[in-house]
């Protein structure tokens, strides 16, 4: 079977070219053009192009680019530390989790053993992060389903989490690069333990009172709702939660584990049923399980330096060794790569940045729209927990 | 049941203090590692220009200053260039004689744009 | 102790391989192997690999040299089953940069990678129907990723105006 085959068969409905020529309406017609974004509140500057008849979704399609940055040629000007800077921005949403994978692959290349404490530190954020990240995907989930409350509680306690990123990295959102090469930027401040165990308490009351909502808000709307096999899955390129929904039990932080992750003890959560509500279950449950990773980590944190080497070099003296890397990481939405060449110089040859929602929304997404209802559209949406930003990047 | 729950989660939240707090009246404490705006102390510098060097976003621009402090500052100095900021502050931790900091500030929303470029020395009242 | 067994497993896949093709093969570290092949070998080892259970593309990159006058294709294939992750790497001409599709092998994830790659570096996959720009719209100038696009250069021609006041701190 040639190539041309399969994409004319699963993409019906759209002319590959692009220059679709739109028909005059007749009065009897009731196909029409219906845009999903990019200007709506919550999906982010993203659009999807549905094709309606009445009700019903004939096809979708994917239409990024409004958040093109470009991150992949500007880290080609730049030494690592500041490119942890910049590493930042690849996902508005989970800034620490895209540090440690920028960190890891320019760790690699220059083969530094990094500090006992700062790995500690490095998945002690990274699971703040993720946690913060599922606690923003259930807010933005409750405003697609039109329950503001949730919304409105999700964001008032991912600011607890917020409070703890502020007082370690010194910036609410963004922090700065935090986690770099060969460790992080600065040693934890005193009586952070304390702050982060009230911070948990605080989140697992908040978990407590979304459990209850769940019945009567997510359920009657997510049930059977954008069922995604696992052969689908696999073919359409879907990673972490999403894979994990629909029945496979993988996981990077165990499959291919980085930093201390082997030594810890924790389960990687997994449904069958491959629907919305499934995803959302599994997200609930990872979200105890990041609690649990946090717990760990702050009872074994150990004493010592927490960067090597402990200065900042400046970029002149900075020299990445050559060669090439391929570092894989597991963030809150899925498998985040970068892929790093380098030719001896002081920054990288080449980055390649592989976001999880690259592929989540383009294909999985415009697979999972095709026949579904209009008004579950945002349903689908959201529970595949999208961020255009590590896409376009 | 989880109706009831529900109900009581909300009942419940009728009565408990707000989450938000009323801001020009009172406001979260500001850690003290917050990366705020800067301050530049010009008696240590030593004129390395490492900050600029490392500024990610071009931010920072050594510069002479104007004549009649040229006397007693004979070299260049930053000059901080707060819209093109990310504050990551990398300036701070690469700066040898810790002249550099970041404070706690974070008050800088102006409708003159021009007043956040930081001069390394303050300018002078009545002066161009 | 348990290093061991994974070791081997690597060495194994390289030995699979190059029964089969003509490759140079490293094991770089546990869970990551490198293989290097020619360019018409490429599909048809990406079908063996998938065979062999390596069934997620993970990533595909381009690099590109203008020296040597070449693209440098990186695969990077994940296998759930077996837990390594396999990179296939080849080299294209640069000037007349064509290479098959993976798309039969792992179709829409493959699909959508080669568009990417095909707006940011010009790479043309024969037998990908749909390369429509995905990131860039109106975009008339040469493929922005490739190293010698003078993105600078690119930006004032179009973007600012010479002769106004304000952008002409950028034409000096």
């Amino acid at each position: 079977m040639s190539g041309r085959n399969i994409m004319t068969d699963q993409m019906s409905g759209k002319n590959p070219t692009g220059n679709e020529q739109i028909e005059p309406a007749t009065d009897d017609s009731t196909e029409y053009d219906f845009y999903f974004g990019p200007a709506h509140s919550g999906s982010g500057n993203f659009g999807v192009k549905l094709k309606l008849d009445g009700e019903r979704v004939i096809s979708a399609r994917a239409d990024p680019g409004y958040l093109h940055r470009g991150f992949e040629k500007l880290m080609e000007y730049r030494t690592p530390i500041q490119n942890a800077v910049i590493s930042d921005r690849l996902c508005v949403l989970e800034p620490l989790n895209w540090n440690l994978v920028h960190a890891e692959a320019v760790d690699e290349l220059t083969g530094i053993e990094v500090p006992e404490r700062a790995r500690y530190i490095r998945v002690l954020m990274a699971e703040l992060s993720r946690l913060q990240s599922h606690i923003i995907w259930y807010g933005v989930m409750s405003l697609g389903l039109g329950f503001d409350t949730g919304f409105r509680l999700a964001f008032g306690y991912r600011d607890y989490i917020l409070d703890i990123f502020e007082l370690i990295t010194g910036g609410r959102c963004y922090p700065a690069g935090y986690i770099c090469d060969g460790g992080v930027r600065r040693d934890l401040p005193e009586g952070y333990a304390e702050r982060i165990k009230n911070v948990l308490d605080k989140i697992k009351g908040f978990m407590e009172n979304i459990k209850s909502f769940d019945n009567l808000f997510f359920a009657n709307r997510t049930k059977g709702i954008g069922v995604l096999k696992l052969e689908d899955a696999i073919r359409l390129g879907a990673t972490g939660p999403v894979l994990r929904a629909s029945g496979m039990k993988t996981d990077v932080r165990k499959d291919d584990p980085y930093e201390i992750y082997s030594e810890l003890d924790f389960d990687v959560p997994t449904e069958k049923q491959g629907d919305a509500n499934a995803r959302c279950t599994v997200r609930d449950r990872e979200m105890e399980e990041s609690i649990k990773i946090i717990k760990q980590v702050l009872d074994r944190i150990p004493e010592g330096k927490t960067r090597k080497p402990s200065r900042i070099k400046r970029p002149s003296r900075t020299k990445i060794p050559e060669g090439e890397v391929y570092v894989r990481n597991e963030i809150a939405r899925g498998e985040a790569c970068i892929y790093m060449r380098s030719v001896g110089e002081s920054a990288p040859y080449r980055v390649k940045v592989r976001g999880p929602d690259f592929l989540h929304m383009i294909p999985v997404l415009e697979h999972l729209l095709k026949g579904c209802e209009l008004a579950d559209v945002p349903a689908i949406y959201w529970s595949l927990n999208i961020c255009p930003a590590d896409m376009d990047r | 049941m989880s109706m009831v729950k529900t109900l009581w989660v909300l009942v419940e939240g009728l009565f408990s203090k707000p989450m938000t707090i009323k801001f020009p009246h009172e406001a979260i404490e500001i850690p003290d590692a917050y990366r705020g705006e800067h301050k530049f102390d010009i008696d240590r510098c030593a004129s390395c220009g490492f900050c600029a060097e490392i500024c990610p976003n071009k931010a920072i621009e050594m510069v002479k200053l104007p004549e009649q402090y040229t006397q007693k500052y004979k070299k260049t100095y930053p000059r901080i260039d707060l819209r093109k900021c990310c504050f990551c502050a990398l300036c701070q931790d690469i700066c040898v004689k810790k002249c550099l900091k970041m404070t706690k500030n974070v008050f800088l929303a102006t409708p003159d744009p021009a007043s956040l470029i930081k001069d390394p020395m303050p300018k002078v009242q009545g002066e161009e | 102790m348990a290093e061991i067994p994974q070791q081997r497993k690597e060495n194994k896949l390289i030995e699979q391989i190059s029964s089969k093709f003509e490759i140079e093969g490293t094991v770089q570290r546990d869970r990551r192997v490198w293989v290097t092949t020619s360019k018409d070998n490429l599909i048809a080892l990406c079908r063996f690999a998938k065979r062999l259970g390596f069934h997620h593309l993970s990533a595909i990159s381009v690099t590109d040299w203008p020296q040597e006058k070449i693209f440098e294709l990186t695969y990077h294939l994940w296998s759930y089953s077996a837990r390594i992750l396999l990179t296939v790497k080849t080299k294209i001409d640069r000037a007349d940069p064509k290479i098959d599709s993976a798309i039969p092998i792992f179709q829409e994830n493959a699909q959508i990678h080669e568009r990417e790659l095909h707006e940011l570096f010009g790479v043309q996959f024969e037998g990908n129907s749909d390369l429509t720009p995905l990131f860039l719209e109106d975009w008339d100038g040469p493929p922005p990723f490739r190293k010698d696009f003078n993105w600078r250069d690119y930006v004032r021609q179009k973007y600012y105006d010479r002769s106004n006041e304000r952008e002409k701190p950028y034409w000096e």
